[in-house]
């Protein structure tokens, strides 16, 4: 039978035995590849399952993706317990083993150098939440008490009904500044970060909208400050706006990008 | 790790934060030495999962954020410039009708006297 070989992520070389971990096809187990300080964590899978024809078949199977994506991201977390990693495209097959010393060779240096950034630090995930229109009725109803009564019942009603517009303006323009603020500590508690693209409601299994989607890159110090950060927000800044901060994650946003127009 | 009720760790991870990385992130190996049509093929999903939200994003008008803070603060002030005159414009407005109505509800109460 003809083998292809799955690529999840490459390490440096001192990394314990993962040849217990099940591959992506589990009638195989992981197996490294290493070349000169690198390690590619790969295992071997049947070409039969996993043609070119029939992963265009059963990429249509949205079941079918969510069961292996999923298998990726465990054996990629697996890893990660005992080493950095650089982590790969989803599905990514080679056909011949030997293509991945080769492959290993070319991009030496850059894998190198990306693992030694890399040392010490982690990709965390921080994603705000927020029931926007909850977060502007609040609003309205905390400052709208304060309007004044003191003209006939008519002139009343409609000042209010112009009070309620103008604060509605104004509930968005405090959670701008929120926003804001946010980003900048942010910015101050990461050595990188990355606004990601925000995932709809399907997707998120969440009630209320996400705002914010945040890859962050942080050392130990930083990522408890992060934590007391999203403490601190989730119990005190407003109750429609609620912060999920999760990791450590695959390094997905700080990986190296290879030129391979040549 | 998690910091209590506020986070999970990445056992158990929503499908969301596992198909965000894998589908769309990670380091890509050039076609002839591997299978890689699954790029295009993935696309479809890749297009379910976050037409929705970039379309929520524009509503939103939080879109700005992506820019600049330079060309954001920019886009603010122009914006503020914009709102200080339709207030002006509401203010006259809501003056007029406010006149309006005190008037005929003064005209109510003298009919409701008579």
């Amino acid at each position: 039978m003809e083998l292809g070989y799955y690529l999840y992520c490459i390490t440096s070389e001192n990394i314990a035995d993962q040849s217990e971990i099940k591959g992506i096809d589990s009638d195989y187990r992981l197996t490294g590849v290493r070349h000169e300080g690198l390690n590619a964590i790969i295992s071997p899978i049947s070409l039969e399952k996993y043609s070119e024809e029939k992963i265009q078949q059963r990429v249509e199977d949205l079941d079918w993706v969510k069961d292996k994506a999923k298998s990726h991201m465990d054996i990629l977390l697996k890893v990660m317990e005992s080493a950095q990693i650089i982590p790969f495209r989803f599905l990514t097959i080679f056909h011949k083993q030997e293509d991945i010393t080769k492959f290993l060779k070319s991009y030496q240096e850059q894998l190198l150098s990306s693992l030694d950034y890399l040392e010490g630090k982690e990709e965390w995930s921080w994603k705000l939440y927020c029931d926007k229109k909850a977060f502007v009725a609040d609003y309205v109803e905390r400052k709208g008490s304060l309007t004044s009564n003191d003209s006939s019942p008519g002139a009343n009603y409609f000042k209010r009904k112009m009070m309620k517009g103008r604060l509605q303006q104004k509930a968005e323009e405090e959670l701008h500044q929120l926003i804001e603020s946010i980003y900048n500590q942010l910015d101050e508690l990461s050595i990188e970060h990355k606004l990601n693209q925000k995932l709809a409601q399907e997707i998120t299994g969440h009630q209320e909208e996400m705002l914010l989607n945040f890859s962050l890159l942080v050392e130990a110090e930083q990522k408890e400050r992060l934590g007391a950060y999203t403490k601190e927000i989730n119990e005190t800044l407003d109750r429609n706006i609620h912060v999920e901060f999760t990791g450590p994650w695959p390094a997905y946003d700080y990986c190296p990008d290879f030129d391979q127009e040549e | 790790m998690a910091y209590d009720h506020i986070s999970h760790s990445t056992t158990g991870a929503s499908l969301g934060e596992i198909l965000e990385r894998v589908l769309d992130k990670g380091v890509v190996i050039a076609g002839d030495i591997s299978i890689s049509l699954v790029e295009v093929e993935l696309l479809t999903i890749k297009v379910r999962l976050v037409v929705a939200s970039v379309e929520r994003a524009m509503e939103m008008g939080i879109d700005w954020w992506r820019h600049d803070p330079m060309l954001s603060s920019l886009a603010a002030e122009k914006e503020e410039a914009k709102d200080i005159e339709t207030n002006k414009q509401a203010k006259i407005e809501t003056d007029e009708i406010l006149e309006r109505l005190e008037r005929l509800e003064g005209i109510n109460k003298k009919l409701l006297k008579e």
